[in-house]
Parts: C-alpha cells; sequence; structure tokens
C-alpha cells in the first residue's frame, strides 16, 4: 500500500546568493563611516573629561611637556597618541556594532551599510540569526582587529579565496552574507 | 586553482616573515630609545607628558624591536605584549606558509577564526594587565 509521505528536511542548506567581496567591502565603508562618527564623538568627549580633569588636577601643568607646550585645555585637540589609534577605532566600532551589528541585524539581517548595499547576514539554513550569534560575531570581528598587522586584513581578505564568501568572523559563529536585490 | 591559491597563503606567510626579519635589521633599540636606519626617533607619549602617567602602549615599540634582537628580559620589563605580539604574529606567519588557506576544511577554518579573534581579545587583556599592574 503505497502512502504519501512527507519528504524529509533536507540536510543540504539551501542554495545561497552569496555576496560578492566588492559589495561587502563597500558595505564595510559605510559602516565604517557610522563607526567613525561614533570615534570623533568619542574623542571629543575623552580629550573634554581628561582636559578638564587635568585642568582641575593640574596633571597638565605638571606633567614635563617635552616640547614646552603648555599644558590643560590649550593642547586637548590636534594630538595624537599611540594608544587612542589602537584603542578607539576597536571601541568605536563595537559601540556601534551594538546597534548596527547586534540591533538592526538579528531584527531585520541587515546593518545600515547591507542594508544600502542589498545584503543580508543569514544563518546556514537562510534565517536571520540570533542576537546571541549577532553578539558573538561583533566579538569575534573586533578581536580580530586587535590582532595587530594581520588580523583585520586577513578578516577582509578572507571572501576573496572562500568558496563561500564568508569572512572570518562569518566562520567563527557560522554565517553567510547573501545579496538580496 | 588550489595550488594558486596556496601560492597566496604561501606568500602571505613570506611576507609576514620578511616583515619581521625587516623590523630586525632595520630598527634597534635599549630601555630609552629608538633607532631606525640608524637615525635616532624622539617620539614621546603625548599622553604620558600630559597626564604624568604611561598609557596602554607605552614601551611597545621598543619591546618589539628588543624582542626581535632576543632581548626577553627588557622587551618584557619595558611591555609584556611586545613578546605576546612577536610570538603570535610568527605563529600566523608559521600557520600561512604551513597550511594552504583555501584548502582549509571548514572546521580548521572555523579554528582559525575563533582562535585568532581569541588572541586578539588576549592580546588586549595582557597590554591593559600590564597598564594596571603599572599604575599601581
Amino acid at each position: 500500500m503505497a502512502e504519501n509521505w512527507p519528504p524529509p528536511p533536507s540536510p543540504v542548506a539551501p542554495a545561497m546568493n552569496y555576496a560578492l567581496w566588492v559589495d561587502r567591502v563597500l558595505a564595510a565603508i559605510i559602516d565604517g563611516l557610522i563607526a567613525l562618527l561614533v570615534m570623533f564623538v568619542l574623542y571629543v568627549l575623552l580629550f573634554l573629561v581628561g582636559g578638564i580633569g587635568s585642568m582641575i588636577i593640574g596633571a597638565g601643568e605638571a606633567a614635563v611637556n617635552s616640547r614646552g607646550e603648555p599644558g590643560g585645555l590649550s593642547s586637548l585637540f590636534g594630538c595624537s597618541t599611540c594608544c587612542l589609534f589602537f584603542i578607539l577605532p576597536p571601541v568605536s566600532y563595537f559601540t556601534a556594532g551594538l546597534l548596527n551589528k547586534v540591533y538592526l541585524i538579528s531584527k531585520r539581517g541587515y546593518s545600515v551599510g547591507q542594508g544600502l548595499m542589498k545584503l543580508k547576514v543569514v544563518n546556514s539554513h537562510g534565517d536571520i540569526i540570533s542576537t546571541g550569534t549577532a553578539v558573538l560575531r561583533l566579538l569575534c570581528t573586533v578581536g580580530l582587529s586587535f590582532v595587530p598587522v594581520v588580523g583585520g586584513a586577513l578578516d577582509l581578505l578572507w571572501p576573496l579565496w572562500d568558496p563561500q564568501r564568508q569572512t572570518l568572523h562569518d566562520k567563527a559563529v557560522g554565517t553567510f552574507v547573501i545579496k538580496t536585490g | 586553482m588550489f595550488g594558486h591559491q596556496y601560492l597566496s597563503s604561501r606568500l602571505a606567510g613570506i611576507f609576514l616573515f620578511l616583515g619581521l626579519i625587516l623590523l630586525r635589521v632595520a630598527a634597534w633599540a635599549d630601555a630609552s630609545q629608538v633607532w631606525l636606519f640608524g637615525r635616532q626617533l624622539n617620539w614621546g607619549c603625548w599622553f604620558k607628558e600630559h597626564y604624568g602617567f604611561p598609557c596602554p602602549t607605552c614601551g611597545m615599540t621598543r619591546s618589539v624591536i628588543l624582542t626581535m634582537h632576543g632581548d626577553f628580559h627588557n622587551a618584557f620589563l619595558l611591555n609584556p605584549a611586545g613578546p605576546f605580539l612577536i610570538a603570535g604574529l610568527l605563529l600566523v606567519a608559521l600557520i600561512a606558509l604551513r597550511l594552504p588557506m583555501a584548502g582549509l576544511k571548514e572546521i580548521k577554518s572555523r579554528q582559525l577564526a575563533l582562535g585568532l579573534s581569541l588572541y586578539g581579545w588576549v592580546f588586549v587583556c595582557v597590554m591593559l594587565g600590564q597598564w594596571t599592574f603599572k599604575l599601581r
């Protein structure tokens, strides 16, 4: 007696239209501009707080400046320190990423930049990823950017030789970026 | 195809090794100064000048160069993140030379991705940890 059983679910992941590397880079640049804006705000806040604090406690005046420049608010801007350029970009990326890379991606599937480039972040079943996965994905991205010289570059270039065009942070959490448009 | 991809990962490893060798040859440091191609660099830390205490990356350049010259003791004293960074870069270079990245199995790619991002976070923890220790 023939019975019409429903076909078993396929273990093979659905065919996906993986995003091109160029589209991903353009989306990353747009998202990077948002992080840059956050970095600027943090930079101003840090130096305002630091400058006012140093004026109050006199640290800026007390510290010996080898270039003979005055301390305090007068030297707040136009200055650069290696630690700020090492720490501020990842911190800004993480702060902006909590909204752009976690909230937006877990709610609708794409960040601001990915939305403009018509890209979507999905899991192996083609579904929108959970908030936890999005947080892990962001932590991996920031962690890779902390690896000097090679981390960020490897993450960015990996889709060029990966058959599923995944970045390293995609590999870490098992996500894929597809083209929707 | 596979050979081409294997070559690209090997080239990445070779470039990283060459960069480290160039650093070893071109840069010299002692506990207080850095020389590049024989010229003394008068870099100062704005943070230290302004606030009177070191920043998390203070001593990093000297530490990295001293590590490359084999002076691990002074490198560690200046900034423990320096030897840690060089060890990590050497490991990445070795992995790039030994493994064809494009030919990695999915599980190994995932391990590499997780390992590298974990290394990044540990690197930051080492840097911030030694800074906290110095500030005490």
